[in-house]
């Protein structure tokens, strides 16, 4: 069956996929945790999970709808990308690769794009991405990779490793320096099709064993004088960097949803655990401290959303400046799930460190496998590194921020339709002031403005979060205060101090996110999310671990409803974000390993 | 603005410009790469941003990456403001 011509909503094609896929710890069903194990255990690639990913064309969400696909909109890649993740991250992984036919989207000619499409939707295609070398990693514009013009085409030497699925795929984006002396402008990609190439003219390098995603092909290519046709010149001579740049931007972000996923799973399989596990004559929920443990992670995975999902909607409304979302989305929301998983391993015990018992090992291979999404597509410090440059002509850009109120609303309001994604307006680097932190004065006005006119009940819950939300507006003006009149940044020399204040920045980003996804999301009052009593928590939580302002006792008070509110989402099978996805309408579950 | 400046203003101007930004000390040499400055990708995106402010044209982002020392980026800068002017 194809699924996506049964789905309308995000939250229908949730559950769709979930209904196919089934119980994961049924080692029977697709994608099961049995499954996951195995390959960890066997590292071997999951060609099973793979093909039975194509077979029900779930490669066509990555392609947009006009050239056949069903791509509308990044939150709904989002949802599949984090649906597969919270199965098996290696599975995730390998099939996601496929996002960087995004690289096509945004710089291909019609002829490449159309091309691309009928190469995933009829053969099946697989990619991968070809940039980093060896002596290089992420310094892209120091490639040793050489593309000569030839009559035909170009003829390219070089190395590119580690590569995710450089050897298990079909197509290679190679980064490669077609005027070596040209510097950044001297670089062009190129869209290789192994079926073009003489096959004495590539090798592959091993795989190589990880840490984690250990059934991944990560492993490496060679190219010797390779010839390669004119047509896979990507975007133009030259423009290579350029390029590549814009494509890290979508991916970044989406990359935030394999976190999204990993991080379900791993508080949803200790909670199994919580719930079942009797100590000191009680369950291990009822512990104190494994209740706060457990609640601080459902407020990370609630935070993380909140940043996600905005993110990837802003890239439909203001694509201008999605250099600066996706850094925040693809430092914030994995570093911060890395952190909640490392922390929950304390309720598991003994059985986090076991590669088999409860429910076949899961955590310590989400634990392993989730800890790759900060560092792959720009790591931790290239993200921050990013950010840090633009501060100075940020603050310069915020007088012509305009009416931001259309503008906020169409981020992060979920039920509003987003317009049609325009990747020609991405940009480099920001062309306008971040709208989630200097929009947070306009949605504050807006909650004030409708606290008044409703006459709202809980008013006392209202006027601490706008208390919370003063004190956001402190925090962003101090930052502006800090770079109005900076010097201009440049290189990668950077302090410690501005790594520091990068981090404040993104911190500042999630916690405005989160205001502002409930002041634009509160119509409906049945929700657990719209009714916002976990938002004072978690900006005390953000503001607690980032920004040295503490309310412990604002957390503490919330810890009994959240922990409520868990094993509700946990009892009605629900994903644990803002959306409560239902996941699948299962029958005949069978739980063999508990 | 640029198109009131000729070749050897508009190189002075820049020389004054982009080592005060990059804190250059010893003087640049107008054939030398702006990356042997410490200039990289992204942030010479964001000095052509820079510059196009100060300068009133149009310019593309990748200003820096495509004219990479003072001689090339100045004569595209005059040349710019020669096509305004006309």
């Amino acid at each position: 069956m194809n699924i996506l011509a049964t789905t309308g909503s995000r939250t229908s094609l949730t559950e769709a996929l979930e209904s196919q896929l089934g119980d994961p710890k049924n080692p029977e069903n697709p994608l099961s945790f049995a499954y996951s194990q195995k390959i960890d255990e066997t590292e071997q690639f999951p060609e099973e999970a793979i093909r039975w990913l194509y077979d029900r064309q779930l490669a066509r969400h990555y392609v947009p709808e006009e050239l056949g696909g069903a791509f509308r909109s990044f939150s709904e890649l989002g949802d599949v990308i984090r649906l597969l993740s919270r199965r098996d991250v290696s599975s995730a992984v390998a099939f996601s690769t496929l996002f960087w036919s995004f690289l096509a989207w945004v710089g291909g000619t019609d002829d490449q794009k159309r091309w691309l499409a009928k190469y995933i939707l009829e053969r099946r295609g697989t990619m991968c991405l070809a940039y980093s070398e060896k002596q290089h990693g992420a310094d892209l514009a120091a490639s040793d990779t050489v593309a000569r013009r030839t009559a035909d085409g170009f003829e390219i030497t070089g190395e590119k490793w580690p590569i995710n699925r450089a050897t298990v795929g079909g197509l290679c984006f190679v980064l490669a320096a077609t005027n070596p002396s040209a510097g950044a402008s001297g670089l062009s990609l190129f869209m290789l099709d192994k079926g073009d190439l003489d096959p004495n003219r590539y090798s592959n390098f091993p795989k190589i064993l990880t840490h984690g995603m250990r059934g991944s092909d990560i492993s490496g290519i060679k190219f010797e004088n390779t010839q390669v046709p004119a047509r896979s010149l990507l975007g133009g001579e030259g423009g290579g960097l350029q390029l590549a740049l814009r494509g890290f931007q979508i991916t970044r972000a989406l990359c935030a949803a394999i976190s999204l996923g990993a991080g379900d799973t791993a508080l949803r399989t200790t909670l199994d655990f919580a719930l079942n596990r009797r100590l000191y004559g009680g369950l291990v929920i009822d512990l104190p401290h494994a209740g706060a443990v457990l609640s601080d992670a459902f407020l990370d995975l609630l935070i993380c959303d909140c940043v996600t999902t905005s993110g990837l909607r802003s890239f439909h409304v203001v694509p201008e400046q999605s250099s600066l979302w996706a850094s925040v989305v693809k430092y914030f929301v994995p570093t911060t799930i890395e952190t909640m998983i490392q922390s929950l391993s304390v309720v598991l015990g003994a059985r986090y460190y076991m590669r088999e018992e409860h429910e076949w090992g899961t955590f310590q291979r989400i634990l392993r496998d989730a800890a790759v999404v900060s560092l792959f597509d720009g790591s931790t410090v290239v993200n921050l590194h990013a950010l840090m440059l633009q501060f100075r002509h940020l603050t310069r850009r915020r007088a012509a921020r305009g009416d931001q109120g259309p503008r906020l609303s169409q981020i992060f309001d979920r039920s509003a339709p987003v317009p049609p994604w325009n990747g020609a307006r991405l940009s480099l680097v920001s062309t306008q002031a971040n709208d989630a932190l200097e929009g947070v004065e306009h949605s504050l006005k807006q909650l004030q403005a409708e606290a008044a006119a409703e006459k709202i009940g809980d008013r006392a819950e209202i006027d601490r979060i706008l208390a919370f939300g003063e004190t956001l507006k402190r925090e962003i003006g101090a930052h502006n205060s800090n770079f109005v009149e900076s010097e201009f940044e440049h290189g990668h020399q950077q302090s410690a101090a501005m790594f520091r204040s990068a981090q404040r920045y993104c911190a500042l980003h999630a916690a405005a996110s989160c205001l502002h996804s409930w002041v634009w999301n509160r119509s409906d009052s049945s929700s657990f999310f719209a009714r916002g009593k976990w938002l004072a928590p978690a900006l005390a939580r953000i503001f607690d671990k980032h920004l040295n302002v503490h309310h412990d006792d604002v957390i503490d008070a919330s810890r009994p409803q959240l922990l409520q509110e868990l094993q509700r989402l946990h009892r009605d099978n629900r994903m644990f974000s803002i959306s409560e996805e239902a996941l699948g309408n299962w029958s005949g579950t069978c739980n063999v390993e508990s | 603005m640029s198109k009131t400046r000729d070749l050897n203003e508009m190189r002075a101007w820049l020389t004054e410009r982009i080592s005060t930004a990059l804190k250059v000390k010893n003087g640049m040499d107008p054939e030398a790469p702006f990356s042997k400055y410490g200039l990289q990708s992204i942030d010479a995106v964001i000095l052509a941003m820079e510059i196009e402010e100060e300068v009133g044209v149009e310019l593309p982002p990748t200003l820096l990456w495509e004219y990479n020392t003072v001689n090339e980026c100045a004569s595209y800068l005059v040349n710019i403001g020669s096509e305004i002017a006309a």
